[in-house]
């Protein structure tokens, strides 16, 4: 054997105790959120959500909108951000220098009048323009601010926010009704240690949508769109869950999370220069709050309740997953510090190291480790057996999470009520792990090259403008 | 009972409530009393059935999708055609400041939830016979 | 070999998951269809029960008793007065109550939950020393159903157990707090001694309920706890002045504005904005004026509500604070 050989070799063996391991963790969270949907989904029924949404007690969230060339949209989601059910909240929307009508329509829609309004200086950001509040709406405000992207507007917001919980969205994000009520839910039970709480996010296209809200839950026709919605029911469903109940949730969503307002506030908003805030957020909370040394919790609410567009087309979709590649790393190398130590519990010792290993290195042993055990095979250095086993707890196991996540989702929620929609997404376990996951590993592999040329700007998200309006959108003054 | 007015002609009472069970009751209840009731499920809805009945009374749940029941009652105030509609707001709220707004955004009067079947009869009966 | 087969049939065992959890889905669907089919049949029945009129209640099979009762249980969350005691009749009438009382002592921690949660939709009386014991129950979820109920009954008798066991950390606040305030003034009492705890948070939690379920004469114990050691004492004490609206505590409530914590002169500020009168103006102003941003904004609001010519007034002057200018333009809207 030459040395190139046995170091291919050793790389294929390497891989395979990767997967190994993976799928050991993966199956291991699987349980566990299995074990704790089962004690947990009867009990959704004795929540009391009503009494919660009558109780003077409930504390004050104020949703924080960002905006960016939304006009299409934003009117009918503001709309329905107003009218969710709970007792005290406002709606700030923060216009991030949108090049169209975004702040017209909104003035318009709800009468809004220019105030001189008073922002606390806590988080700098770029400059606020204008202020409008709406004259029938007392809990709607609109910030007008310079663009200086998603994560300054956010922080603006937090600056004006008048309640002691904000609640972070994005502009297209679509909320239940009782959405802020489950999301509050574990305010009530932990008040004082609860810091933060992220819900479940699910995919919005192909479902129905009207004046904002998803009326049913359909899946979408377009492919890829189905893939990611299996993506995103067995990331919600069986990571999170299992990461929660070992209180470790190492990324709260951009799309549907709340914090206290004070707190983001004491670690100085969302960190403007990365293009994973939320996940750099989230780690940072820990971080900080694992130094103070006083116990806290951030929860992880499984009932699905806010609802996102997702792209249908593969450009789009490749730049996300680069995006996401460059997001984890620079989270990862602001916060090196914390890797493997004791001092920040499990977030050190297990959740941090899990996003180094098993995310950000993910496409050289899981792509490249697999590229090279074929290769090996096709050059006769191993076996067919080894072939089939690495194929086994590569990919297959894949087929295997995926069903069981479906599994788990239909018997605990059962959102996707129609029965060629399930059976489409069983379909898709296969897809999903043989061929696009492959797809999903190149595109973070490729976000390597964006990490090495130091690109820093935000890939374009194209939005189609979820929210259909009945009637036609503004016309552009 | 009948509820029939001087000319003879039934009242017709606009209810709306996103909860199927409250909106039945509601209705039932009221329809029991001599009224025509018009059902609506949302604010949106009511809205749209409180231009085209023209009803003699509408009662309105507050919190209801689309639009909740202080904005629908704003509508229908700055509407020439209903403006002159009294309005019941059900309000499962219990600040002051909620029953505030209610009648700042020019609603006649409200019954909190939960509420007594005899209390909104009376309220609604309160209403109709001013008139 | 053996892994690639283990594996593979793991796989197939998720898909006949899938299947079963499809088919089980299906039953529960068909099942609710059912439940809707008869529940449209019975609402003209149980909706002449909640009236109270005298059409007695048709015999009814078991599947059509469960619905009938579920609608009952429907109605009875959005209702008070007589016809929620038509509905507690009726339940203890057939039964329920008692059966659900036996069901509070099961081994099977969903079944105690789910009778501690449906014992106070039924709204019976009856079944309120059941539901006392039931607050010692092992269970927390089995405590806070329990408590929900006592509330929803009105249960007087549950006000000192309740707070006890939200003292002693057994029940989340919030369910604690909202059962109070179900059972309303009855529980004032037991709050105000315990305006005196040891525990900063059952003094704060206090004051709030006392704010809340209170007439202006309990506000006599609030002014003393202004001066309290803890600031969310102090703050919740003056919140809950505000509330009462007790003029009697202007002056008090005008010293804390000078509280070093500025969530406490926020809280106070607030209050004197509900409690109203013009001597508070003078303090309000100097807070709106110079102090930090959100007793500042506090003050302002209050001002606005007080005196609304006067804060348009000086929010025009050079040393209006930016507070006094976004209060006299949101009170010219």
């Amino acid at each position: 054997m030459s040395g190139a050989e046995t170091a291919f070799v050793v790389f294929s063996v390497l891989s395979f105790a990767y997967f190994v391991v993976l799928d050991l963790l993966y199956l291991t969270l699987t349980a566990l959120a299995w074990v704790d949907l089962r004690k947990k989904i009867w009990r959704r029924n004795y929540l009391g959500l009503d009494e919660v949404f009558a109780s003077p007690l409930t504390p004050g969230i104020s949703v924080i909108v960002p905006a960016y060339n939304e006009e299409v949209g934003i009117v009918e989601s503001v709309r329905s951000l107003l009218a969710l059910r709970y007792p005290r909240h406002e709606v700030v929307v923060v216009n991030d220098g949108s090049k169209d009508g975004t702040i017209d329509a909104l003035v318009e829609a709800f009468d809004m009048v220019p105030v001189r309004q008073a922002i606390r200086e806590g988080i700098a950001t770029a400059a606020i323009r204008t202020a409008y509040v709406s004259r029938p709406h007392e809990e709607l405000l609109v910030l007008d601010k310079e663009n200086a992207g998603r994560s300054d507007a956010i922080n603006a917001g937090i600056n004006a926010a008048r309640y002691p919980y904000v609640c972070m969205i994005d502009a297209d994000s679509l909320l239940e009704q009782d959405a802020l009520l489950k999301i509050a839910k574990p305010l009530l039970d932990h008040p004082g240690s609860l810091v933060a709480a992220g819900g479940t996010v699910r995919v919005a296209n192909g479902c129905d949508i009207q004046h904002g809200q998803v009326v049913e839950v359909r899946l979408a026709r377009n492919r890829l769109a189905v893939i990611q919605t299996l993506e995103y029911i067995r990331s919600f469903l069986v990571a999170r869950v299992g990461w929660g109940r070992l209180n470790a949730l190492g990324l709260i969503s951009g799309a549907f999370g709340i914090y206290e307002r004070a707190l983001l506030q004491t670690v100085g908003g969302l960190w403007v220069d990365t293009v994973g805030e939320d996940l750099e957020l989230t780690i940072r909370l820990h971080k900080y709050l694992r130094e103070r040394g006083e116990p806290y919790r951030i929860a992880f609410v499984d009932d699905p309740a806010c609802w996102t567009e997702v792209p249908e087309d593969v450009a789009t979709l490749g730049r996300q997953r680069r995006r996401w590649q460059r997001g984890l790393w620079e989270s990862l190398r602001r916060h090196r510090g914390m890797l493997g130590r004791p001092r920040y519990g499990v977030v050190g010792t297990l959740v941090l190291p899990y996003f180094a290993v098993f995310e950000f290195l993910s496409p050289v042993f899981a792509l490249l480790g697999l590229l090279v055990t074929v290769l090996l095979y096709v050059l006769g250095v191993v076996s067919a057996g080894y072939l089939l086993s690495m194929l086994a707890v590569s990919v297959v196991l894949g087929v295997v999470l995926s069903t069981a996540a479906l599994a788990i989702e239909e018997l605990s929620f059962g959102r996707y009520s129609r029965r060629r929609d399930v059976l489409r997404l069983m379909a898709y376990t296969v897809i999903e792990s043989i061929g696009f996951h492959q797809l999903h590993l190149t595109w973070r592999l490729l976000g390597y090259v964006d990490i090495v040329r130091g690109k820093t700007e935000w890939g374009e998200q194209k939005r189609r403008g979820l929210a259909r309006p009945t009637t036609p959108p503004l016309p552009h003054p | 009972m009948s509820a029939d007015d001087a000319a003879g002609r039934q009242p017709v009472i606009l209810a709306a409530d996103d909860d199927e069970d409250i909106l039945e009751m509601v209705a039932f209840r009221l329809e029991r009393s001599g009224y025509a009731v018009v059902r609506a499920h949302d604010g949106a809805e009511a809205l749209a059935a409180a231009r085209e009945t023209l009803p003699d009374l509408i009662v309105l749940d507050v919190m209801m999708p689309k639009m909740d029941g202080y904005e629908v009652t704003r509508a229908l105030r700055a509407d020439e055609s209903t403006s002159r509609i009294p309005v019941i707001l059900l309000t499962a709220r219990v600040q002051d400041s909620d029953v505030q707004k209610g009648f700042d955004a020019g609603a006649d009067d409200y019954v909190r939830k939960p509420f007594s079947p005899q209390e909104l009869r009376s309220r609604v009966q309160a209403i109709l016979g001013r008139r | 070999m053996t892994l690639f087969i283990t594996i593979a049939v793991l796989a197939l065992l998720g898909a006949v998951g899938v299947l079963a959890a499809l088919a089980h889905r299906r039953r529960l669907a068909r099942r609710e269809a059912r439940r809707r089919e008869i529940a449209t049949r019975l609402r003209a029945v149980a909706i002449d029960l909640v009236d109270g009129e005298v059409t007695p209640v048709p015999r009814l099979s078991a599947p059509e008793a469960l619905v009938f009762a579920d609608l009952l249980v429907r109605y009875a969350r959005g209702l008070r007065g007589q016809a929620h005691e038509r509905i507690a009749a009726y339940f203890e009438d057939t039964g329920a109550v008692d059966r659900e009382v036996r069901h509070l002592g099961s081994r099977r921690e969903r079944v105690r939950v789910e009778a501690a949660f449906g014992l106070g939709d039924m709204g019976s009386a009856r079944a309120v020393p059941a539901l006392l014991a039931a607050l010692e129950d092992r269970s927390v979820d089995v405590r806070a159903a329990a408590t929900r109920s006592l509330g929803r009954i009105g249960a007087t008798e549950a006000v000192e157990p309740v707070i006890a066991a939200s003292v002693a950390q057994r029940l989340p606040r919030a369910v604690a707090g909202a059962a109070l305030l179900e059972i309303g003034s009855p529980a004032v009492g037991q709050l105000l001694v315990l305006l005196g705890h040891e525990d900063p948070h059952v003094r704060a939690d206090a004051a709030e309920l006392v704010g809340l379920l209170g007439a202006a004469n309990d506000a006599d114990a609030l002014p003393t706890r202004l001066r309290d050691a803890s600031p969310d004492v102090r703050a919740a004490s003056a919140v809950a002045l505000g509330r009462l609206g007790s003029a009697d505590a202007r002056d008090q409530l005008v010293a804390t504005l000078s509280d070093r914590v500025p969530f406490v002169r926020a809280s106070a500020a607030r209050a004197l904005g509900q409690i109203g009168g013009r001597t508070a103006t003078a303090a309000l102003l100097d807070v709106a004026r110079r102090d930090e941003f959100d007793p500042a904004a506090e003050a302002a609001r209050a001002l606005a509500r007080i005196d609304p010519a006067l804060v348009i007034t000086v929010a025009a002057q050079s040393d209006a604070s930016q507070h006094l200018v976004e209060a006299a333009d949101r009170l010219l809207l």
